[in-house]
């Protein structure tokens, strides 16, 4: 899935705490990063050229340092394109946002919670395309 | 050869038709929606407000000013956050139905609406 590659990738450049598809309860800062859907290329019939939708969320207790950390991934992710995001991974055709980061909420713990969405356009070879 | 060329009646048709099938796609989207939406009592599925104005058209939840609906604090938290929602509600309630379902049905209301 997008969101492993996705992860994989913020794991190089040195975030942490980072999961895919899963938020835990704590109250130290995370990043998850979720699968979503997107708008399907009418391509994607025949090409193996397919969208698929992320979402990145940030959540901790410091408001500055998550506000930072999203906009830090948001700056990494945007615009990338024409290179795969971990060895083996798909060929990124282009990341372009969706939705620049904004804050959500801060619940009863304290914890402020930062999204972001992307729209990651790749190459995926399958059987029945080329 | 043109006798008499009627311009703006043609226009005023061509707007208010893509008026129209705007309105009726963005209805097939807040119709999925509505079944995604979290429904406790129904008060942020209520909240649904759809307009369009010049061709340019809306969808949303959460109320607000303009919308006839009071704001209802918690719909972008339940929008943007994951969560334990029951009877196979979700997050994303309204950007997941727009994206699969709004492209075709726009097609589908424009052949509709045709002039």
């Amino acid at each position: 899935m997008m969101s492993a590659q996705i992860r994989s990738y913020l794991l190089a450049d040195g975030f942490e705490n980072i999961y895919a598809n899963y938020l835990p309860e704590t109250d130290v800062q995370v990043i998850s990063v979720y699968d979503e859907s997107a708008p399907v290329l009418p391509e994607s019939v025949g090409l193996a050229s397919d969208q698929a939708g992320i979402q990145v969320l940030v959540r901790g207790t410091n408001a500055t340092a998550v506000a930072k950390a999203a906009q830090d991934v948001y700056n990494l992710l945007v615009g990338f394109r024409n290179d795969v995001l971990q060895a083996g991974g798909n060929l990124i055709t282009q990341i372009s946002p969706q939705q620049y980061p904004a804050w959500v909420d801060v619940d009863d713990r304290n914890r402020h919670t930062w999204s972001v969405h992307f729209i990651v356009r790749y190459t995926n070879n399958t059987t029945n395309r080329s | 050869m043109w006798k008499r060329w009627n311009g703006p009646r043609l226009q005023t048709r061509f707007n208010e038709a893509t008026d129209r099938a705007m309105e009726q796609a963005l209805e097939v989207v807040g119709g999925v929606s509505d079944q995604q939406v979290p429904h406790d009592e129904s008060t942020l599925q209520q909240s649904k407000t759809i307009r369009v104005v010049n061709g340019v058209g809306k969808i949303g939840y959460g109320g607000g000013p303009g919308t006839g609906w009071p704001v209802v604090p918690y719909a972008i938290k339940w929008h943007e956050i994951p969560a334990n929602f029951q009877k196979g509600r979700k997050h994303n309630y309204l950007r997941e139905p727009f994206h699969a379902e709004f492209p075709r049905a726009l097609r589908e209301t424009v052949r509709r609406n045709r002039l």
